[in-house]
């Protein structure tokens, strides 16, 4: 090809770009939005997902004719770059991302081992980033960290509406608590004595076990005779099926359980012979919801991705609104590259989407979430007001 | 008759039995005899099978060569290994069975009766751990045990080893009477004074090969003998 | 409090059949053939992941137990011809080869059956009175099956023709050779007989347990404990040893601290080390 021809396309080219943004209403600019997480591995089951619901905002977007900063409309492209479940990985897959320097704010990682490296060199290279994974609350806040977000709710924030709600619900008096003897456990032990206090509830044991505990059958016996209705069972789904499934084992336990994790699952086999489970929804219950929102939300997830909602969809929740928060932080700041200004104007605001979401001064998510429950053989939820 | 050709047994690059010949005949008794190291123990565990090795054994005119341990304990040879190999934690009527591991369980028990009736300390110490015994007990108990078989060839390592002099004269006695019965056996022994009281002829050993071989008077006679023994 | 303790003794008892199960094979193998087969714990695993495919697809426990105890002796018996044959009279080769088949059939297992921890639905749910005892249906079952497959094995090792064989030639290969044993076909055959029990008491730990690719590591590690505890080789102390260490798992996370569960089996482990070095029941004594 001679240079001239060469030229000559390339004007070509851009002259019908420029037409075409114009076509548009305003010259449009391009939004660059990283997204890092685990397409692989066995955290996929959270990132998938999260991922899924950043294309559907960012596609609804764009759809719309982008988002307006200055009067000027923008569309949104992703970047994206798979974290593969292991934090080595998540921290090359972050490298890539910060290498590109129309990047200015990355979402991603529901998980904190992959989650953590990636965070850790967002906030090192001053990059604007909104994470998803628990360990992400001691990283918000601190000093130097102020582009640092986490999309869902701290545990304390979850746990002061969940306890009371979950205590009605159940009708609790006296609880024992059993969880692994791990850092996450002893935090949210913390957290959650206080608030059954405040509720009226006695937490008359705490129990610590061993991780990778598969029989509780001993353990279980210093709870028999105590007088407990219902126990706290932890975090992880292994952990609370077990218990469960051994709690009717031994005999003469509690048969109310209260979860910290984020699926019905460990209960769904034993509904039948249990009096109650409950479990967080940190984002909201796509399986039982009468909310027009979320059912219109499901209908545009299925059309969009082909698929059927199964328990790990609602993560896709994750992203999704902040993604809509993003663009109008853009907006208020009048620009899309400066982070700082960004970020100040993400605090504070209170986004009706999907879920009712905002963010904190520290960058703490504070939104509404949902409480699933199993009573009566019957699977159904109810919304927590946190906001 | 149990004829050996050209046998030759190594470990690695270490021949133990260099190229040896001989024969025993039917109802007899023949002990190779030789200082440790000579390649007594080989060439018996050679003939059973435990070692692998070159050259030809016929027992009752049967070829051996290549055969598996069992399938020459089924053609009529037991050994007596180095050592006993006793099962010390099995009963003495357990390890007497185990000796009639190849036969039917009612020949067993028979010859396991007769055996008990011949020896009645046996019998009598039927129950109890062989690893329990006394040295010369135990020496009957392996000697029986090869027997339970019914054996026309018996090899036997050492029967003397480590016994007190009153229990040698009693274990000579028993070879004695095996030998009444028209039994071939085959014995290595270090002890040249016992093999000459209880053998009809002594092969000597040295380094893997015959240095001597005739009746016990012969080869104890011979200058060989005397080097073979003292290394003079 | 005495109930208390009695309930707490048949938890001990419970679990520790299972635990001796799986001593067992890793003694009889070591006895026998004088190789620490650390790919037992993988027999665990496939067994249970045999029997809880077979009942997920509508088949009673039962030929899910059946299975999975056979489908183990084979694998067993495959791993035997394929890789330990040829590590015979090498110890360290037996024991490098065995890590590395740990690696292999774990991550495989991992790939092509997901991490995800898995449930089975057990034969009988719930508990029932005995007196004044309340005691695990699922747990008695378990209890049973395996006392009674200890038992029969131990009988089987007592006073079958194979199994006597098998018990002499743990006391001198040799003796066992001259008396018309096949040692080569009876070393085999232990590799698929304590890879049966394994894939036997995987079945078990899945009507139990939850069902996981690395569920066989902690099996595996108590088993060589257990082994180490009875006296390598030694049968009775293995099985003595299985029933010692449930009870001590049991009154330790009962009385003393649950987050300690698997460190009860260590101390007992180290003090019968220190005082009485060569096992339960001393040195040598108690052999297969």
């Amino acid at each position: 090809m001679s240079g001239m021809r060469w030229k000559g396309l390339v004007a070509g080219v851009l002259t019908f770009a420029l037409a075409g943004s114009a076509a548009l209403g305003q010259t449009a600019g391009v939004v660059k939005l990283g997204y890092v997480g685990s397409l692989t591995g066995p955290h996929s089951g959270w990132d998938v997902p999260a991922l899924e619901g950043m294309q559907m905002a960012v596609t609804e977007i764009n759809g719309a004719g982008g988002f307006k900063v200055g009067g000027k409309a923008y569309r949104i492209e992703i970047v994206q770059e798979d974290a593969q479940s292991k934090p080595d990985a998540a921290a090359t897959a972050a490298q890539k991302l910060l290498s590109d320097e129309d990047i200015h704010v990355v979402m991603g990682v529901l998980t904190s081992v992959p989650g953590v490296p990636v965070a850790t060199q967002m906030a090192k290279a001053k990059v604007m980033y909104i994470g998803g994974f628990t360990a992400m609350d001691g990283i918000v806040g601190k000093p130097g960290n102020e582009l640092s977000f986490r999309a869902l709710d701290t545990d304390d924030t979850v746990a002061k509406g969940f306890v009371p709600v979950v205590v009605k619900e159940l009708g609790l008096k006296k609880v024992g608590i059993l969880v692994p003897n791990d850092d996450v456990s002893k935090t949210f032990v913390k957290a959650y004595q206080p608030l059954f206090s405040q509720a009226g509830v006695e937490v008359s044991m705490v129990e610590f076990f061993q991780p990778g505990t598969t029989d509780f059958a001993p353990v279980l016996r210093k709870f028999q005779g105590k007088g407990l209705d219902g126990m706290f069972i932890g975090y992880a789904d292994p952990d609370a099926e077990a218990i469960i499934r051994q709690s009717l084992e031994v005999g003469d336990l509690p048969k109310k359980f209260v979860y910290r994790g984020g699926s019905g699952a460990p209960a769904v086999k034993y509904a039948d012979k249990i009096d109650g489970f409950v479990w967080q929804i940190l984002t909201r219950d796509l399986a039982s919801s009468s909310d027009e929102k979320v059912k219109a939300w499901i209908d545009r997830y299925k059309a969009a991705t082909k698929k059927d909602i199964v328990a790990n969809t609602y993560w896709a929740l994750t992203f999704y609104d902040a993604v809509f928060m993003l663009g109008k932080a853009m907006d208020a700041a009048g620009t899309t590259t400066d982070q700082a200004a960004i970020a100040a104007k993400l605090k504070g605001m209170v986004y009706d989407g999907v879920r009712r979401m905002s963010f904190d001064k520290d960058g703490h998510a504070v939104t509404d979430v949902d409480i699933g429950i199993i009573k009566g053989g019957k699977t159904y939820s109810i919304p927590e007001k946190v906001l | 008759m149990l004829e050996i050709e050209n046998l030759s047994v190594s470990y690695g690059r270490n021949e133990a039995v260099r190229g040896i010949s001989f024969a025993v005949p039917d109802a007899s008794i023949v002990a190779l005899v030789g200082a440790n190291g000579a390649g007594k123990t080989s060439t018996l565990n050679a003939i059973t099978g435990l070692v692998s090795s070159s050259g030809r054994i016929v027992s009752n005119g049967r070829v051996l060569t290549g055969l598996t341990t069992d399938n020459r304990v089924r053609l009529g040879v037991a050994q007596v290994a180095e050592g006993r190999q006793l099962f010390p934690l099995m009963s003495v009527r357990e390890n007497l069975e185990l000796g009639g591991y190849l036969c039917r369980a009612a020949e067993s028990r028979q010859r396991l009766t007769v055996l008990m009736e011949r020896f009645p300390v046996l019998a009598e110490r039927a129950d109890q751990f062989a690893g329990t015994l006394s040295g010369g007990e135990q020496q009957m108990v392996a000697i029986c045990r090869a027997l339970m078989s019914a054996p026309q060839v018996l090899l036997i390592d050492e029967p003397c080893l480590g016994l007190a002099p009153i229990i040698i004269r009693k274990v000579t006695a028993i070879l004695r009477e095996l030998h009444g019965t028209g039994l071939t056996i085959l014995i290595a022994e270090q002890n040249a004074s016992f093999a000459a009281a209880v053998a009809d002829r002594l092969i000597l050993l040295e380094n893997g090969r015959i240095r001597a071989e005739g009746s016990p008077n012969e080869v104890l006679g011979q200058p060989q003998f005397r080097q073979a023994y003292l290394g003079v | 409090m005495l109930l208390d303790i009695i309930q707490t003794g048949l938890d001990g008892v419970m679990v520790g059949s299972l635990y001796a199960m799986v001593a067992l094979g890793i003694t009889l193998v070591f006895g026998l053939v004088g190789i620490l087969n650390f790919a037992h714990g993988q027999s665990v695993m496939l067994g249970a992941y045999v029997c809880f495919f077979l009942v997920s697809a509508g088949h009673s426990f039962w030929v899910g137990a059946i299975v999975a105890t056979l489908a183990m002796g084979v694998f067993g018996a495959l791993l035997e011809r394929a890789v330990f044959r040829r590590t015979l009279g090498d110890p360290f080769a037996g024991l490098a080869v065995s890590l590395g088949l740990i690696m292999i059939i774990e991550n495989v297992a991992a790939a092509a059956l997901t991490p995800d921890p898995r449930f089975m639905d057990a034969p009988v749910s719930g508990n029932f009175a005995v007196g004044p005892l309340l005691l695990s249906s699922q747990r008695s079952l378990v209890f049973v099956i395996s006392s009674a497959l200890i038992l029969g094995f131990w009988l089987f090792l007592q006073y079958s023709t194979l199994g006597k064989a098998i018990r002499a030639m743990s006391q001198s290969r040799q003796g066992a050779a001259l008396v018309g044993v096949r040692v080569d076909t009876v070393s085999r055959s232990i590799f698929a007989v304590g890879s049966a029990l394994a894939g036997a008491a995987g079945a078990l730990y899945a009507s139990l347990f939850a069902v996981t690719p690395f569920m066989g590591a902690a099996p595996l590690t108590k088993g060589f404990i257990l082994a180490a505890l009875g006296g390598l080789g030694s049968v009775p102390g293995a099985i003595a040893a299985g029933f010692l260490l449930g009870l001590a798992e049991s009154f330790g996370s009962r009385y003393l601290s649950a987050s300690f569960r698997d460190g009860y089996g260590f101390i007992i482990l180290i003090f019968a080390l220190l005082f009485l070095p060569t096992g339960l029941f001393g040195a040598g004594k108690a052999r297969v």
